[in-house]
This record gives structure tokens, sequence and C-alpha cells, in this order.
């Protein structure tokens, strides 16, 4: 048995992704003999990320040290059209093609079907707040191509159905493609331009 | 298809074993409890990715092990076919000739098989669960996109029940009333095509057991049919109940003889001889489709029907590509059997 403290960094270690009890009895012995300086920078960083890297307010994009993402405070963004995407990921994807000019909304992953994910652990509500306060003229879905995905568009569009605001949808015909990732650049362009409206 | 060679390391009582088998007819002889049934377990998990009557996995691996594989290579026409499947750290990996395969669905329609063992009349005998099962397990066998409309279909009576839960706590939530409409509309669309794919297989059944002779005998679907309508009507008392009561979920098939159960009319040994012939109907239903001949699995035979019986099923066995069978005992099988086919004896581990 290790000493107290040190059992109890080790514990803590464990919880961490890929980190089994053997790297974390290694990690929390490197640690104990680290540079004092180099110690408190580390501890100092890991805080910072906690302290500085938010989620956007409103689209729950990331952000640093700010309340509002650099898309919704940015004056040229068109902010009656919001784009929604299931995850952070997705919209870095559409942002590097440099064409979209509307506002985000991340809705954190789909209805799970395993029942992990239920319709409270997304940011429908906040999305619908955002519809809500009626300055948005266009909500487009790029949800994953997925029933799972499609389950939560009809869903959202039901929810959405009592604002007047037109509904449409990446055009498909990118077949093949399960995620966002897997689609290459012009085709994802493409179904961006070729999007469709809702019924 | 046949299976050429079959490796088992330490699989259920089987340490380790190595059998190569016949176009035809195999028999593998062994008393109670030496591994038979095992062996055939081994083959239709091989060729499925599935235990037959859902044993759990962990419970296959060779006792006190964590691990075991299983190798067959199989062959189509000119086409061989290698199967492997590591079970490691509670996980298994399966591959095709050397590549793993990343879902269940590339294993659907490699390895076409069929397998008759004394739990196989339960399909007469036991719950709708059960021949709910059968039909998912052997449909699966043939129809990729039935096996992913069941998976999916499951996947989305989970979120409606957990629904329905949430309903029955708190009545008219918007929410939670939205998702179980959304939910049922997705689960109306797939319950339609899992039924009509279920009523096509079971009446492609019915035929082929007419074939077979037995004419006043009925195999009728009974689907619990989904509309929206119906779903509507029966709403509040699906959040009272708190799951659903509607759906492909609640089938069942009435085996009956001018309506009457057949469990009640037939005599045990009937009732495996018709489920025999039930799982042989599916031979040629298979045939017909994936266009090659199934394996078939046969265990147990010779201690479940008699002389006569027997007799009129040897010729149709002659038939069919490639048989396996087991018998505790080699005097019990006919002697024209045995010099017609390739037998194995197995020793008591
Ligand atoms: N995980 C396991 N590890 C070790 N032994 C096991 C395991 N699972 C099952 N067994 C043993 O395997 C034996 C059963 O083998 P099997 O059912 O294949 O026999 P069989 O030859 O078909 O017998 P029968 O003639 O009675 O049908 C039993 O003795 C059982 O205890
Ligand atoms: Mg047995
Ligand atoms: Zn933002």
């Amino acid at each position: 048995m290790y000493p107290k403290s040190l059992e109890k960094v080790i514990e803590n270690l464990t919880k961490l992704p890929g980190i089994g009890p053997k790297s974390a009895e290694r990690i929390a012995q490197f640690i104990l003999r680290m540079d004092e300086n180099e110690l408190n920078d580390l501890i100092e960083s890991i805080k910072n990320l906690r302290n500085k890297i938010k989620y956007c307010k409103i689209c729950f994009n990331l952000t640093e040290n700010e309340d509002i993402c650099e898309i919704c405070k940015n004056p040229l963004r068109d902010k009656s059209t919001i784009l929604i995407v299931e995850e952070i990921k997705d919209l870095i994807r559409i942002e590097t093609l440099g064409y979209y000019s509307g506002v985000y909304h991340v809705l954190g992953g789909h209805i799970s079907t395993s029942g992990k994910i239920g319709i409270n652990d997304l940011t429908i509500n906040e999305l619908e707040q955002r519809v809500k306060s009626g300055e948005i003229k266009e909500v487009i879905f790029a949800l994953s191509p997925q029933w799972e995905g499609d389950m939560t568009k009809e869903y959202i569009k039901k929810i959405l159905k009592k604002y007047n605001i037109k509904i449409t949808s990446l055009a498909r015909g990118i077949s093949g493609a399960t995620y966002l990732e897997a689609i290459d650049d012009s085709s994802l362009l493409q179904a961006l331009e070729d999007r469709k409206e809702e019924i | 298809m046949i299976i050429k060679k079959l490796k088992i390391i330490t699989f259920r009582n089987i340490e380790e074993l190595e059998i190569d088998f016949i176009d035809k007819l195999n028999i593998i002889i062994g008393e109670n409890g030496s591994g038979k049934t095992n062996i055939l377990n081994s083959i239709y998990y091989l060729s499925t990715g599935s235990t037959m009557f859902s044993t759990k996995e962990s419970e296959l691996p060779k006792f006190p092990n964590s691990s075991f594989f299983l190798g067959g290579s199989f062959n189509r026409d000119t086409e061989d076919i290698k199967i492997e499947i590591i079970f490691k750290d509670k996980r298994k990996i399966i591959s095709i000739n050397g590549k793993p395969i990343s879902g269940l669905r590339e294993l659907v329609g490699v390895i076409p098989i069929i397998y008759f063992n004394y739990r196989t009349k339960d399909l007469i005998l036991r719950e709708p669960e059960i021949r709910r099962d059968f039909l998912d397990n052997y449909i699966s066998i043939m129809d990729k996109e039935y096996k992913k409309l069941i998976m999916e279909y499951q996947d989305l009576l989970t979120v409606k029940n957990s629904a329905l839960k949430k309903l029955k706590d708190d009545r008219g939530n918007f929410y939670y009333e939205t998702l179980l409409s959304t939910v049922n509309e997705g689960m109306y669309e797939k319950g339609i095509l899992i039924q009509e794919k279920r009523d096509s297989f079971i009446n492609k059944i019915k035929e082929k057991i007419i074939d077979f002779g037995f004419k006043d005998i009925r195999i009728d679907y009974e689907p619990k049919v989904i509309t929206l309508q119906e779903l509507n009507k029966i709403k509040s008392d699906e959040i009272e109940r708190g799951f659903s009561l509607l759906g492909p979920h609640l089938d069942d098939i009435f085996f009956n003889r001018r309506g009457v159960d057949i469990k009640v009319l037939l005599s045990l040994g009937e009732i495996e001889e018709l489920s025999l012939y039930i799982i042989l109907s599916l031979w040629f239903i298979f045939y017909e489709k994936l266009k090659t001949e199934p394996i078939f699995l046969l265990d147990d035979l010779f201690e479940t029907l008699d002389n006569n019986k027997i007799e009129n099923l040897i010729n149709l066995l002659y038939n069919l590509r490639q048989v396996i069978m087991t018998s505790f005992d080699k005097k019990v099988i006919p002697v024209e059997l045995i010099k017609n086919s390739s037998t194995f004896f197995l020793n008591r581990i």
C-alpha cells in the first residue's frame, strides 16, 4: 500500500481515458519527483483549461475567456440563419469551407437509442429559445446522415413547427458517408448550396 | 457452401481440436458430455457471429480460460472463405479472409447455415419470444436489410419505452409527447417492412412444409400490425403501462390444425419431426435466395425420431450438399448411413 495521498492521485489518474492502473502508478511516481516549477505549470494549465475554455452561451461552440464565441460575436455573420450540427467538430469542418456565413447551433450529439442521450442532454431547449426570440429566419440541419440523425431532426422539426421559419436540410447524395467528417469538401459545399426545404 | 476444416482452441469443454469435413455426410460420435453439441455450436457461431440459445459469450471459453479461438475454412464453388473468431478480454474479433469486420452485418449471407437440435422444438412448444428470435436469426442470415431494420427497431423501442415512462410521471409534457410521436412514426415505417419480410418468409416455410407432406398443418403468422391511428388510440394505455403495446416485437406464429394448437394435438415425437422439417424448409429458402447450399447441422437425430421417421428423412439428407450430424452411439446409426459418411469419434476429455 502506498501512502494515502499517493493512492489518491493514482486513483484519480485512472479516471482519465486510456490510463490504466499501471500507467497511473508510473505517472504518480513521476509527479512525485517532478521539478516544483514544472509541476505548478502543469497544475495551472489544467486549471486554466477549465476556467478559460467555455461553451458559447448562444451556440455551444468552444470559446476562450469569453461567454460568447468568435462566430456569434462577428458582426458580419448572418444571425438569422442557424446551421444545426451534432458536434463541435462538425462546426469546424463546415467553417473550413469558408463558405457559410450564418451562425451555428451545436446539439451535443443525437438522440441516442441506447438510452444514454435523452432529449434533455441535447441543447434543444436552447435552440428553441433562440428561434422563439424571433430573429431567426432559417435553420439548416446538418446532422449525421444515419437514422439517429434523422430521428433527431424529425423531433426538432416538430418542436420548431409552431415558429414561422424556414427549415432546410443539407442535400443528400452524399451517399455512403456516415459522418460529416467523411464527406469531401466539394460534396459538402454542394450539399450546403443545394439544401432542400423540409416539409 | 461447405465447411472443410474446423479448428477450435479452448472453446467450451474442448481444449484443442481440428476436424476435416467432407462434402455430404459427416457424423460425430461420442458419449454424453464429450462435446458434440459444442462442436456444432461452434460452427453455428462461426457462421453467424451469434450464439444459439442466447448463451453468454463469457461462458464460451473453456474454464478457467478467458479466451478462445475458432477458425473455419469454408468453400463455395471455387471460392475459399476463411472465418476466424478470437475472443479475448471479453471482446470478440471476427475476421473474414484475415480482415476484421466492423459489424455483424458483414457476416450476413456469407455462410448460410441451418441448425436442428434439442431446443428446436421450443419453437412450437414455448413462448412467442422464441418464435420471434427464430424469425430474426434466420431472416438475418440471408437478408442484410432485415438485420439492420431489426436492430434499429429495437433501438427505437428502447427510446419509446423511456418516453412512455417519462410521460407517465409528467402527463402531457410537450417534449416527450413530441418525442413519442417521432419515435412512433419511425417504428411504424420500420415495423411494416419487418412484418412484410416476416410474412413472406413464413409463407415460404408454409409452402415447403406442404411439399414435405404435412398437408393439414397450418402455420399462421399473427402480426401485431401497427397503424398510426391505432397507435393514437392506445396511447394513453401505453403511457399507463409504461411500455409499447403494438408492433413486430409482439408478433407470433400460430402452429395449428384446423385452428387447434398443435401443442395439444401432436405427440412430442411428432412435434420434433415437424420442427425438423421447418428447419429443413429453410435449406430450400436460403438456397433459392443465396444460390448456395446451406450447411445443415443436425444434432442427436437418432435419439430424437423413430426408425420410420429417420428412414423417410435419409433420402433427403443424401441430397443435401453437406450435413454434420451427431450421435452418442455408433450402434444406433443405420449401417448404410455409416458407409456413406465420414465419422469422427470424440473421447471424453
Ligand atoms: N465453458 C466451459 N468450460 C468447460 N467445460 C464446459 C464449458 N461449457 C460447457 N462445458 C462442458 O461441456 C460438456 C457438454 O458438452 P456437449 O453438450 O457438447 O456434450 P454432447 O457431446 O453434446 O453430449 P450429449 O450427448 O449429452 O448431448 C459438459 O460436460 C459441460 O460441462
Ligand atoms: Mg449434445
Ligand atoms: Zn457561439
